[in-house]
This record gives C-alpha cells, structure tokens and sequence, in this order.
C-alpha cells in the first residue's frame, strides 16, 4: 500500500516496487483538502491489477488513508497487503496504523527545512494526548528515508529505524532541447500566499536578485499580485519555460530536503546556479561550475549567463548532470531491493516465530468511575461495564472487565455485589504524579515522546495501576489532572451541563474540556451531548462516539409485571446538584397546593436528598428558604432519601406518576423504569428528555422547567389525566426491549477498537 | 579446550552475596568451576574484586578455578572515597569512646555530686554547713554563669553577621551534601555521573584487556545491565533475566528515582545494541524481547533455571532421627530470624507460631499489598490463626508500611529483614504454606522448587512464567490464583491452608520433575550456546555478527 498522493514520486516509487518485486500496490483515492498538498493527484491506474475481493478494495477506497481508516480498512490491509508506506499528517493515522496494522510500516520521509526533525512533527501532533510511539506499537515501523543522511538529526528511538530508499526520478535521461533566447532568471517558489517560509525565500530572492529579469514558476492556490509570479502553469507550457528560460536559481542550502525542480532543469539542459550547502553537494560534490558559496556569487553567474557568457553556461551544463546520477533508476533499484528485503525478512521471521498460545492474553477493560458517585452516574457505570462484558461475549471475545472505584467510605460493603461474574471490583485512589514520576514511568513503559502537563494522574490499585487492563474506559470527564497516557483512554461524556449552568471556574472548566481532547474516544449517548461536544468542546468528529443509551434491565431482578392501583402521590427523583432546578420546583409546588388545589402527596427521592433541607451549598440556598416559608410544602412533601434499588421500584411502582423536574441534563433512567412498571412521567422539557422519549417511546408530559405557573399546572394535569396516560404505555415492549440488551455490542466494538 | 569469558560490572559496593542474581551467578560459577572440559575467563572492574572473591568464598568455589582480568588499581577517587568512609568510620569510633567516655563520666561526677550536696543543703541544721557549701559552689556557680553569659553574647553577636550567616549555611549545605553523598552515593546526582565516567574509563580498560584475548572464544554477560559489554569483538551471549520496569512502569517510577531511570536506560541500551540473547522463559523471550525490543526470536534461546532447592541449607549429617534434629535446628534458626523483624522489637516471642511465608524483597512486581490485604481478610472474616511472614523492608514502599500500620497488623504480619540462606531454608521448612503472588518475574518462580524441596506445599500467581512450567491444568487450577484479586488469593490460601497434604501431594511428582534439572544442565545449555556462538563466528567473520533492527 503506497498511501501518498504525491504525484513526482508515485511515477517513481510505484514503479520501482514492481520492479523489486511487489506484485500489486493499491493507492489512496482521497488526501486531505489542504492547499499544501498541491502535488496531490489521484490514480486508479493500480485498481485494475489488484486480485483482491471487490467489495475489499471498495472499503481500502472509502478509507481516510491521512486520517483513521478504521478497523474494516484495517482487517483489510492486514488479509491482503505485507508493507505500507505513509507520510504522517494526522496522529489519529499513526495511532490507529500502530494499533491495527501488522505488516510492515514505512514512514516515507523526504526531509524537512532547518533542523527540523520527524521525531518533533510527531511530538507535536501528539502533544494534545501524549506520546503515543513505544517499541511495542511501531513493531516494523521503519524510517524510510529518501536521502541517507536524514536519521542524523532525529531522535534515537527513530534513527534506529532508518532505512534508506532513495528519491528517485522516473525518467532521469537528459533531454537537451535548451535554447535559452528567453533572458530571464527562472525561480521556483510555491504557495507564497499563505506560506510563510515560501514567502520569506522569496523576498530575500527578491532583494538579491533585483535589477535583474525573473519570473517565478510555483503553483499558487491562494493567488498572489506580482507580475513575477506566474502560478500555476500548464505542463506544456511549463516545458517551453524549460526550454527557453536562460537559466534556474536554486536558493536551497538546506541540508535536508531538496525540490524536484532543479533536477528538471538539468534534465532539460537549462543552466543551474544553486547554492552550496545543501543535497546537492551530496550529489554532485563541491565542484560544480553552477555551485555557489553566496548570493553575490550566484547573482554574478546569473548576470554572465544572461550576458550571453557561453564559456560558462556550458560548463554548466556540461557538469551538471552528475547530479542526476544518484536519482537515477539503475542506481536506485539495488538500494530499494535491498531494503524492502531487510524489512521483509524480519517481518517472515518474526512471522515464523510465532509465539505459544499461552503466552496469548484475552482483553482486559478497566471501567474507571473517577469519582465516589452513587445514585445515578454509580447505576450508568455499571450498566456500561455490563454492556462491555456482554457485547464482548455477544462478538465471541470474552473480555474480563474491571469495574475500578474509590476506595471510599461511602460505599456499602454490598455496594458491588450486583455485578455479575465476569466483572471484577477493583478499590482504587488516584495518586497524582510530579512530571520526572511521569516521565519516568512513561519511559518505562516503552513510550518515547514528551508530556505535556507538570502532573498527571493515575489510578492507584495498590497492584499495577490498572496497567494490567488494555484499555482505561472512564465513566466521567469529572478528573483533576490528565491521566497519564499508558493505555488508550476512552471517556465516557454524559453531559456539558457547565455550557448552561455556570458550575466551574475557568480553570476547572478548561481542565475538563482538555480531559476529553486528550481522550482516545469520547462516548456519548445524545445527540444533544454529541452536539456539545463537537460545538462547546471542539472536539473532531472522529473521536465522537455517539451509542445508543443504555437503559437498566429493571426485569432482571423485578420480575413483576402487576401495577397496583396507584397510591396518593407522585415521586420527584432528585439530588443536591445545581441543575436539578429545586427552587422552581419548590415554587412549582407550592402553587400545585395552593393555587390548584393540588390532592397528590410529594415523596422526594435520590441520593443525598435528606440533607436538601439543611445542606450549606449556596445554590440551595433560596431552596430552603421557600421550604422553611411554607407550611403547604412541609406537610405535603416527604422526603425519602437515597433508597436501595427494591425499595425505590416499590415506591415507584405505587406512584401516581413520576416528576422531573432538572432544568437540563443528560436525560434521567427514571422515566424509562418507571414506564416499564406501566407509571407515567411529568418532565421538563429539554432535548435530552425528547431523545430518550422518542427511543423508549414514553409518551411522556411536557412542562417548562424555568416556569413555576407552567410546572404547576401541569403537575393538576397529571393528576387528572393520569389513568388515560397509563393506557398508553407501552411497558410491556419497553420491557422486552430493556431484556433484549441491543446495544452492547456497540459498546464492545467501540472499546475494542482501541484494546 | 576451549575458553570463554564471564563478564561483570557491577558498581562498588554492591555485596554479590545480597542479590538474587548474585546468589544465580554464583551457583553458575559452582558448577562451572568443575568443568575439566571448558575454562572460564572472568572479567570484572578492580572495585569488584573484594566482592567477588566474598561471593566465591561463601559458596566455597575455589578461586584457582578461574582467571580474573581486569584493571587491578581502583580508580583514585573510589580510592578517596574509601579512605573518606574509614575516616568517617574512625571518627564515629574515636567519637564514641574518647569525648563520649570522659563526657559521660563527668556528668556522673557531677550528678553524683549535685545529688549529694542537694541532700546536705536540704537535710542541715547547721547554718555554717549551709554557708559552707555556699561558698564552695559559690565559684562553679559563677564560672558556669559567666561561661554562659559569654556564650550567649558571642553567639548573638556572631548570628548578626552575614558573614557568619553565609559561611554557616554554605557549611550546612556543604557537610549535609557531603553526609548524604558518603551515606547513599547510588542516589546522589553528582555521585551517580562521577561513577558513571569511571564506570566508563573502567570498562573501556577492561573491555582493551578482553578485545587482546583471542584465545577466548565468546563471552558471556549474565544480565543485560551493562551496554559496555557490546564492545566486545568476540560472540557475545547476553542474558536477560527480565526487564520488570517495563511491566509496572507506574510502580517503578515512584520509587528509586533517577537511579533505577539511568539502569533502565541502559538495559535498553544493552538489549539494543546486542546481537544474542539468553532468557529463562518463553515469556521474556516474546513478551519483553520480541515485542518490546522488536529482537528477532532466531536470536534468543530458552534456557531454565535449574531448581532452586533449600534442603540441603538445613540438612544435618548423621543424625539419628533426620527429621528431628533436622525441625530442631530450623527451630533455632526461626528464633534467630524473628530477632530481625522490622516492626516489632520482640518478635522472637513467637518462636512456635505458624505461618504462611513469602520470601521477597519488596518492590512493586511483588504484589505484597494483594498479599496482606488477603491476609487481612482471612485473618479478621476467616479467622485463620497463622502469621503471614514476609522478608522485605515494608519502609521501602510506603503504602505497604502504612497500610501495616493502618490495619494494625504488626503483630501479625512480620517482615523477617536480611536472612541467611540458612534461616532463610527453615522458614521455607516451618512454614504451613510458601506464597507468591508476584506479578512478573523472568522465569517460574523459585518458591516453587525451595518451599517443595524441604516439603511445603506452595500457592502462586497466575503468571504467564508459572504457566509454562505448571502446565497441568489440574494443578494449575488447585495452586495458581488470580494476582489482581485479593479475594482470589485468600481464597486459594484458605483452600491450601486446609488441605495441604492433598496439595502436596498433587506437587511434589512436579518437583521430583523439575528437580532432575540441575545447574550442571544450565551451565551445558550456556556452553553449547557459546560454543555454538564461536563456531558461527569463525564461519561467518567479524562484523557480521550483527542483524538488523
């Protein structure tokens, strides 16, 4: 797989693979819409002699070769292809080749301006998530170089990798149809309306060379007001330009990239005046009559080539062509047989030995719940670990999942006991570590890069940190310092309530969009939340997963289908947060009482909601104020507190309806469970509700959470109209749906993916 | 007959006899010190000479049996730092028994004579006696107060010069990095990259005396600590007993610093830049060499150890009744070992207890808080009545220490510090049962053979070593238990703790098994690898020896 689009070095390279030996090379359809990729072509021509399924080849098409192709592409490339060669632009590709890709892997690399190196274009594609290079992961990953020397300025890790495959022109011959009666200075420079290293060449070219007739070949997607400039040229008349320009200035003294441009002029027979101290040197040694230690030199060859000086022009062009020996096809070839063979070598012997079975490992996820929840956000950890374990079985996988908590006082010893077998509890605290800790610990565990952040964090088993898990899911974004890029991390993103509710300071609230930015994937289960992500957020589409919610199996251990007749009362599920909108609610009911002469009783429930009334959080403040102004709340509202699961379906089966009345969230299971018990529900109105609604088909009420009148009256319409809403649940379907566990295998695939 | 080469360099300081691969690089030695077929040329540094010759010594290998070359001078500034370190020493002995003598005696002749003049003063009757003695002190009294007086004055006076104060705090800070340099140079920033320029110069010296030996056919480095040993023109067989930072990469990192970073930079650099590999498991060999290391597995060989066994450390020749006398002399060995527990003073109080036992240091692979915390458990909700006893320093991570502490476990969990080979066989003996949960070792534990090998029944970790040489699914299922859960642990203890004759009995055929390979057996497989070695190299020349990658 030859998976660049560069036009000059395909007519090269991909003939020069079959001239080694490889028998069928597949070329990307795609490349990114980005001006600097202005050689950027597509061929299909490679399609046609490609024996692979068609329905194959049809998913290697479709796949982003720059950017994730995805695991399907990757199934692919694995059956059916030995080696591939890329150019890095995106770390989702390095990951996802490293993590996928079993062949062998060559980084196609043609060097880079100054001393700039490969090893710091990783560093800082990688910076927002850390390093992701280890020995592990670029097992046959090779430096394929296009000049020997390049490995020298890069870090050891990938120096160590370098083999040499040299850049190469596909048609090397001179072709001398030089005429020169065009006396004017040729130079190339692209890109100069928004490069600008291309455009600071060009002013010192400008100031050298003023005085003196040029134009400037280079193509120019962003046009550029210079009479100079030409732009982009068609080939034809490109070779004229050829033909016929007096002579080529060649600026670059870098000493690790060099343009394909100086080599078409000698192939044309122009005169080249270039600079001392680039590749060219290595090519053609310090000799070359054309060579220049100065601008001033250089502007001085040029004047007596435009004066018509022809001694010098053809010593020029008569020494010039040692230059194109080493791009040569014949010299080339030896070099890449060689080196593909090296790299192919090492891939059949490791391939042959394979090692014992014992030594294969099943996959082992951590879910990670970062902080000491319980209520809600405990249930949904939970489920999604019960999701991961059953969609792994459902894909014949068989993962253990690590369900890891706080190692908090807060936790019932029984806490835990309804997971099933297969999930493994596992204590933790977080240990936060100094950055020579994570540096060290990094190192170690085989990555070569750089960390970003002064702390980092992680989960401390009191075992091996959770490193025996392949992946780190964490049920939140709610975590104080980054966690330390060891294992992929995939985050599991409920809501941006802070994007509606001022909860965070500044620094909190960055910390936590960094957290998700950092992560491998970040899982969400609305397209509410979805939109947050990418909007509030920033972060790509493809890190974005959004699944199907998952809905608790209250069947499983309520087996009981019966709905009694319903008891005098609603129930409000609640807890002390901010968005739980409990002033509006208290109002709410205050005027359900008085105004409406409301008949049902209130029993409060959730987490913590024994201290509503007598906690010191600010945002209950005016909360209590109203509860402790109203005789009508205090003798109609119960509060029942944080109950055990039985004990919560009892009180919810006997409701009248269920009220929510949170001003914005992710959506509460509450509506899903007590529909299933045949109890219909009161919400507010927010899109996250509307989702769950229109999945679970709920039918539920509607209020406005910011309006006290508008709840109110709704709550003596439930009151009403509650047995006609009974009718129209449909709880026995919810209930075989809620059975039918749907979604867990896309749970599974998603985490999977980076296991 | 052919000569091959044993290749060490270890840092100073470092008492071979103290270190499991020392205690592995002996037994080595043991066996081919009786080889008439093959002669071993060992090189090592001048500062390791003393130690090599202690470890020799203790394991009675004759010396005669080997060559050693090397530079014999130590370095002058190892030199400097050995003279410091006697001086230091000295002065701690000529401290403790001049000014500390004569200062004590002093303040018993005064007590003695405050004491008795106090009692006269106070029980008189006679004012002349009083005024006496009031004037007999009178001069001591004025004298101490004038002393004193004085003292304060230039003190204070001296405080307010910053002079004073610079002069004092560059000598605090000087003598205090001094101290903490000569305590623990190994942790010491400066210390560290003065040894490592010796460390250097020693071995390029030592590698120069190695590349004149032609006669010495490949050369052997028993662990992979040492990239300087890639310098060699001849074959070279390293060992990798395992790289275990590499699997509790988080663990290592908080501890040891930068001292460890540096020995696992140079491992890697070892594993890097070597050409064949030796390992004692599978496990390593692809886990660690394969896909870490990307090392082709044409290059590594297998080769297990021979069994560690602890029966012959408390055998008693020509007694009447072996077993007796042989549980008698364990008996008193236990009592000695109790002495160096670290928790408690007077552990030796439990010279008859029993006990479940895990001979480790602690360090992050050992897993001993799963072990303590199943122990817990099984103590305080299963009321099991033996102590856990373990051998490591519990201060060397301090979570293990503190959850000790936390738990009130003193009592009970002992950590029996720096025991003879000896004491270290009758814990083995006395123990109801050998535990080891480690998470990762280079090969299958050697708990395994030591607690069978004097008839204790063992429990161990689910590892991928245990695996390969447990392979019995049986067994495995009766004796292996998931490291990652303290309750899997407590479980399988309680099962074995009751049922130790039947686990016994299920073991000890695989220890008759594992017990017919002997380190003779190791030291011919090291043999034929170097041999094997040599005669590729005079096939295919220098320079080749080398793959790709």
């Amino acid at each position: 797989m030859w998976l660049l689009n560069h036009g000059t070095a395909r007519k090269f390279e991909v003939p020069m693979l079959k001239r080694i030996g490889v028998e069928e090379v597949f070329l990307p359809k795609t490349y990114p819409a980005d001006p600097s990729f202005r050689s950027g072509s597509v061929d299909y021509s490679e399609d046609q002699h490609l024996t692979i399924p068609a329905a194959d080849l049809e998913v290697l098409n479709r796949a982003d070769w720059y950017g994730d192709p995805g695991v399907d592409a990757w199934r692919v490339a694995n059956e059916h292809f030995d080696i591939l060669f890329f150019i890095l632009v995106d770390i989702r590709f390095f990951k996802s080749m490293t993590r996928h890709y079993r062949g062998v892997k060559v980084w196609r690399t043609y060097g880079l301006s100054g001393s700039d190196s490969y090893g710091h274009i990783l560093s800082n594609l990688e910076r927002q998530e850390g390093p992701s290079w280890s020995r592990e992961r670029t097992r046959h990953l090779w430096f394929g170089q296009a000049y020997n020397h390049l490995a020298e300025v890069e870090p050891r890790w990938l120096a160590e990798r370098a083999v040499h495959l040299p850049a190469g022109l596909a048609d090397a011959a001179v072709r001398d149809q030089w005429t020169g009666d065009d006396k004017r200075l040729m130079f190339v420079c692209p890109d100069l309306g928004f490069n600008d290293y291309y455009r600071a060449i060009y002013e010192d070219f400008r100031k050298a060379f003023s005085g003196l007739p040029y134009v400037v070949a280079g193509a120019q997607p962003v046009p550029v007001q210079d009479p100079h400039v030409l732009g982009y040229v068609p080939a034809a008349e490109y070779d004229v330009m050829m033909r016929r320009l007096a002579v080529m200035y060649y600026h670059s003294k870098e000493p690790h990239h060099v343009h394909y441009h100086p080599f078409e002029a000698v192939k044309a027979g122009m005169p080249l005046v270039f600079m001392a101290g680039g590749i060219l040197d290595r090519f053609g040694g310090h000799s070359l009559p054309g060579r220049c230690r100065s601008v001033g030199e250089a502007r001085q060859k040029i004047e007596r080539i435009l004066g018509g000086d022809v001694r010098l022009i053809e010593q020029i062009r008569a020494s010039q062509t040692r230059l194109l020996e080493p791009m040569t096809v014949a010299h080339c070839e030896p070099i890449w047989r060689s080196a593909l063979q090296k790299m192919l070598q090492q891939l059949a012997r490791d391939r042959a030995g394979e090692r014992p079975a014992r030594l294969r490992k099943g996959r082992k996820i951590a879910v990670i719940l970062p902080a000491a929840y319980r209520g809600g956000t405990l249930r949904a950890a939970k489920l999604l670990a019960r999701a991961l374990l059953e969609g792994s079985r459902q894909d014949g996988d068989e993962a253990t999942i690590v369900f890891a908590h706080l190692d908090d006082p807060g936790y019932r010893t029984d806490a835990f006991d309804d997971l099933p077998p297969g999930i493994d509890h596992r204590p933790f605290r977080w240990r936060v570590l100094t950055i020579d800790e994570a540096r060290r610990a990094t190192a170690y565990a085989g990555f070569s890069g750089v960390l970003k952040h002064s702390r980092y964090m992680v989960p401390d088993d009191g075992i091996n940190h959770l490193m025996d898990c392949d992946v780190w899911v964490v049920a939140s974004d709610r975590l104080d310092h980054p966690l330390l890029p060891l294992r992929p991390c995939v985050l599991m993103v409920y809501d941006y309530l802070q994007r509606y509710i001022p909860l965070f300071d500044d620094t909190r609230g960055r910390d936590i969009i960094d957290r998700a930015l950092a992560a491998d994937a970040v899982i969400v289960t609305t397209q509410f939340t979805a939109t947050d992500a990418a909007q509030f957020v920033g972060l790509p589409a493809e890190k974005l997963r959004k699944l199907p919610m998952i809905a608790p199996d209250f069947t499983a251990d309520d087996p009981n289908t019966e709905t009694p007749d319903p008891s005098p009362y609603f129930i409000w599920t609640t807890n002390l947060a901010d968005h739980k909108n409990h002033e509006n609610a208290l109002e709410a009911l205050d005027l359900y009482y008085e105004e409406h002469g409301g008949t049902l009783k209130c029993r409060m429930t959730g987490v913590d909601t024994d201290r509503l009334f007598r906690d010191d959080r600010p945002h209950l403040k005016r909360a209590q104020g109203l509860y402790r102004s109203s005789e009508t709340i205090k003798r109609n509202v119960e509060v029942l507190g944080e109950l055990a699961d039985r004990a919560f379906r009892r009180v919810l089966r006997r409701a009248t309806f269920l009220w929510h009345p949170a001003r914005i969230d992710n959506g509460t299971f509450s509506v899903i469970e007590a529909g299933a018990m045949g109890v219909p529900s009161l919400s507010s109105d927010y899109p996250a509700m509307h989702e769950i609604d229109s999945r679970f088909g709920l039918n539920l009420s509607w209020f406005d959470p910011d309006d006290p009148r508008d709840m109110a009256m709704k709550l003596k319409l439930m009151e009403q109209r509650h047995a006609d809403l009974r009718r129209h649940l449909p709880s026995d379907q919810l209930r075989r749906e809620l059975r039918a566990d749907h979604v867990a295998r896309a749970y599974w695939q998603t985490v999977k993916e980076f296991a | 007959m052919k000569t091959f080469g044993i290749y060490l360099l270890y840092p100073p300081k470092v008492d071979l006899r103290a270190q499991g691969l020392g205690r592995v690089l002996a037994t080595f030695l043991k066996e081919v010190a009786s080889r008439r077929d093959v002669k071993f040329v060992i090189a090592c540094p001048s500062w390791m000479r003393p130690a090599l010759k202690e470890l020799l010594d203790q394991f009675a290998i004759s010396p005669s049996a080997f060559e050693i070359i090397g530079p014999e001078d130590r370095p002058l500034l190892l030199r400097l730092f050995g003279w410091y370190e006697a001086y230091r020493a000295y002065r701690r002995r000529s401290r403790a028994s001049f000014f500390r003598n004569s200062l004590e005696a002093l303040k018993r002749a005064a007590v003695r004579f405050g004491t008795k003049a106090g009692r006269l003063a106070a029980t008189t009757r006679n004012p002349l006696v009083l005024a006496g003695l009031a004037i007999l002190l009178a001069p001591f009294a004025a004298a101490a107060f004038l002393v004193r007086g004085l003292g304060l004055a230039i003190r204070s006076a001296s405080r307010r010069s910053r002079l004073h104060r610079l002069l004092a705090g560059q000598r605090g800070r000087f003598s205090a990095l001094v101290r903490t340099t000569a305590a623990a140079p190994q942790d010491n920033r400066i210390a560290l990259r003065l040894y490592r320029f010796m460390e250097d110069a020693e071995a390029q010296a030592l590698n120069r005396q190695i590349n004149l030996r032609s006669d010495i056919q490949a050369w052997y480095a028993p662990t992979a600590f040492w990239p300087q040993f890639n310098e060699i023109s001849a074959p070279r067989l390293i060992c990798v007993p395992d790289v275990v930072l590499a699997e509790l990469p988080i663990g290592f990192a908080l501890i040891n610093g930068e001292r460890f970073f540096n020995t696992f930079e140079a491992v890697e650099e070892t594993i890097r830049t070597g050409t064949h590999f030796v390992t004692y498991s599978e496990t390593i060999k692809y886990n660690v060499l394969v896909d870490r290391y990307q090392i082709t597995p044409d290059r590594i060989t297998i080769v297990p150890h021979g069994a560690s066994r602890m029966d012959g450390s408390i055998a008693i020749a020509g007694a009447a009744d072996h077993e007796r006398s042989v549980d008698a002399y364990c008996a008193f060995l236990f009592r000695t070992a109790l002495a160096k527990d670290i928790g408690i003073p007077d552990a030796s109080r439990f010279e008859g207890t029993k006990f479940i036992f895990y001979a480790s240091q602690i360090r992050p692979n050992k897993n001993v808080l799963t072990l303590i915390r199943a122990y817990d458990y099984l103590l305080r909700r299963r009321y099991i009545s033996q102590k856990l006893v373990l051998t490591g320093n519990p201060h060397t991570i301090p979570e293990i220490a503190d959850y000790v502490r936390r738990h009130d476990l003193w009592n009970d969990v002992l950590f029996l510090h720096e025991l003879s080979e000896q004491e270290l066989a009758a814990c083995y003996r006395l123990a109801d049962l050998a535990v080891n949960p480690s998470l990762s070792e280079g090969g299958c534990p050697f708990t395994l053979t030591e607690a069978l090998s004097v008839g204790t029944p063992v429990v161990m970790a689910r590892i991928a070593v245990a695996e390969e040489v447990v392979t019995d699914p049986g067994l495995q299922d009766l004796m292996l238990f998931d490291p990652y859960s303290w309750m899997d642990v407590a479980k399988k203890i309680e099962w074995a703790l009751a049922n130790k004759s039947i686990l016994l009995d299920r073991q000890m055929p695989l220890y008759q098994e594992l017990a017919r390979r002997s380190w003779a057996d190791v030291v011919d497989d090291h043999i034929g690898l170097l041999d094997k070695l040599a005669t590729a190299a005079i096939a295919e020349p220098a320079g080749s020896t080398r793959p790709p990658g």
